[in-house]
């Protein structure tokens, strides 16, 4: 029994421990991401983004200054001409810190540079791809017979997309209880949608709760009123907040339904909720007693 | 997960009772772990509905066409008395529930709307467990008989929130009485040394795959009451820790 009990333990404490596995080396848009990618759309030109190089390399120590760059080709093992290099980190810095921050202005990017023909925002830049890089000679024992080697981190890639994703299609409208239940599909690179509804007749839609994306490609528009015609769109907002068209318009008409609950009342069911009985306690309380005086 | 860990690891430092059956080298017994799964079909239908004719569908087959929910229950027992069999104390938490549609209040046709009846059933009660001859002669079945307080929280849903009929909420708690009879079948026979590792390393003693049948009667609270008493059965794993 103790030792189901320290098993368990065990495996609490280890599916913790892996759940906040970090990169051993590299450049994160936190200190704790998973994900190797940074997606923007046009309204972050001209804006900044703080970003993190991470170290968690066991045994290797950085013998020099780590070089920190953006790119729009390759990484390599340092910065080519047209990359923009950031400022250098202190190996001292490295060891006794091991994760630290800097700011990456977006016009900076190389790709996005004056008198390139992708600018930032531009309306012929709908996609590009930059990557944040780093390198670090590295040894075991930096001052040793060893010769340090370049250690390179995992980039972070910068993709800036200003492609809007296409238009949701509605597929049907359902009716539903002082509410419309809306199937649609949608691009792949949509991460959310945006319902809007209005009485049929009115001009100006109303716009709802923009509804994060998962497996289901389902949302319910609820608090509208039985019996009323509502006209109902959709809009798709992909990773980078670009907005899609709107989708054509379809409507539906809320129904009072009746569930189980009322289905039962309605055949004459003359349960009123709440507790059943309260001799139904009875047992329970005899138990109870039966056991406090047992304990005194 | 951490919780439960911690409980049990605060329950094993608990006087446990010395194992009187037990092989040399075993573990104590102290405790019995189930966890079971079946069908279970409220005897909702059962009630003489004034509003219904002979012919017309009762509630809970009109709304989910009558077949059962899905059971999954897990219990803890605390062994009380080893002597001659097993006298344990315990208490047991289920979860069921079955969705369904909701009707057209007009037209009477199938809506594009759930409606689902939740049940959580927790069964404190005592039971005794003949397990001499499978601990002392090698004869694997263990019969068995409970007995159990029942509480029963229920609700039902429409369209995902509580539904509402009359002015009422579809939402109770229910009480009785239930009565199981089971048989185990301790299959540490199917590899011995295995079920030695398991005691040596985990603290399990026995492992026992088993089918009960659940005889429960629900306090009536009104002429046509929401019944969930029910005849079931369950079957599942069970470990003796």
């Amino acid at each position: 029994m103790r030792s189901l009990a320290l098993l368990l333990v065990a495996s609490s404490a280890f599916a913790q421990t892996t759940a906040t596995t970090t990169v051993t080396f590299g450049i994160r848009e936190t200190p704790t991401a998973t994900s190797d990618q940074l997606v923007i759309g046009a309204s972050s030109c001209g804006t900044s983004r703080i970003v993190y190089w991470l170290w968690n390399q066991l045994g290797t120590q950085p013998c020099n200054n780590m070089r920190i760059w953006a790119t729009s080709g390759s990484c390599g093992n340092e910065p080519a001409a047209a990359d923009f290099e950031y400022a250098a980190v202190n190996p001292l810095i490295i060891t006794s810190t091991r994760a630290g921050s800097f700011t990456v202005n977006i016009d900076e990017l190389p790709g996005f540079k004056e008198g390139t023909t992708t600018p930032c925002g531009g309306a012929s830049t709908l996609t590009l791809e930059h990557k944040i890089c780093a390198a670090v000679p590295a040894s075991l024992q930096c001052f040793g017979l060893q010769t340090p080697q370049t250690v390179t981190a995992s980039a972070l890639r910068v993709i800036y997309d200003a492609q809007p994703p296409n238009a949701p299609i509605i597929s049907e409208v359902l009716a539903q209880d002082k509410a419309l239940k809306v199937a649609f599909s949608v691009s792949s690179d949509t991460a959310q949608v945006v319902p809007f509804v209005r009485p049929q007749g009115a001009t100006d839609f109303s716009q709802r709760s923009t509804v994060s994306l998962g497996a289901g490609r389902e949302l319910v528009i609820d608090g509208l009123l039985n019996g009323t015609t509502y006209d109902v769109k959709l809009r798709a907002i992909d990773g980078a907040g670009n907005e899609s068209a709107d989708s054509e318009l379809d409507s539906g008409t809320p129904r009072r339904t009746v569930g189980f609950w009322g289905t039962y009342r309605a055949a004459g069911g003359t349960d009123t909720g709440g507790c059943s009985t309260g001799a139904g306690l009875a047992p329970l309380l005899a138990l109870s007693w039966f056991f406090r005086r047992r304990s005194r | 997960m951490m919780f439960a860990a911690l409980s049990l690891a605060l329950l094993s430092q608990m006087p446990g009772v010395v194992n009187t059956s037990g092989k040399a080298g075993e573990s104590p017994r102290t405790f019995i772990l189930e966890l079971k799964l079946g069908p279970y079909t409220p005897l909702i239908d059962s009630a003489a509905f004034p509003n219904l004719g002979p012919d017309d569908q009762r509630p809970y087959a009109r709304v989910f066409g009558g077949t059962p929910m899905l059971m999954g229950e897990i219990g803890l027992e605390y062994m009380i008395w080893q002597k001659f069999g097993t006298i344990s104390a315990g208490v047991s938490v289920a979860y069921a529930e079955k969705f369904g549609k909701a009707v057209d209040a007009e037209s009477g046709e199938k809506a594009a709307q759930s409606t689902g009846l939740r049940i959580l059933t927790i069964r404190p009660g005592v039971s005794y467990r003949f397990d001499v001859l499978a601990l002392k002669h090698r004869i694997p079945l263990v019969p068995y008989v409970k007995g159990h307080f029942v509480t029963m929280p229920w609700w039902v849903v429409n369209g995902g929130t509580l539904e509402y009929a009359d002015g009422l909420p579809g939402q109770g708690t229910a009480f009785g009485l239930a009565g199981t009879v089971g048989l185990s079948l301790m299959i540490d026979i199917l590899d011995e040394r295995l079920a030695r590792d398991f005691d040596s390393s985990v603290g399990v003693n026995h492992t026992y795959i088993f089918g009960e049948f659940n005889f429960q009667e629900m306090f009536r609270s009104s002429t046509v009451p929401l019944l969930l008493s029910s005849r079931h059965w369950l079957f599942g794993l069970a470990f003796d820790l």
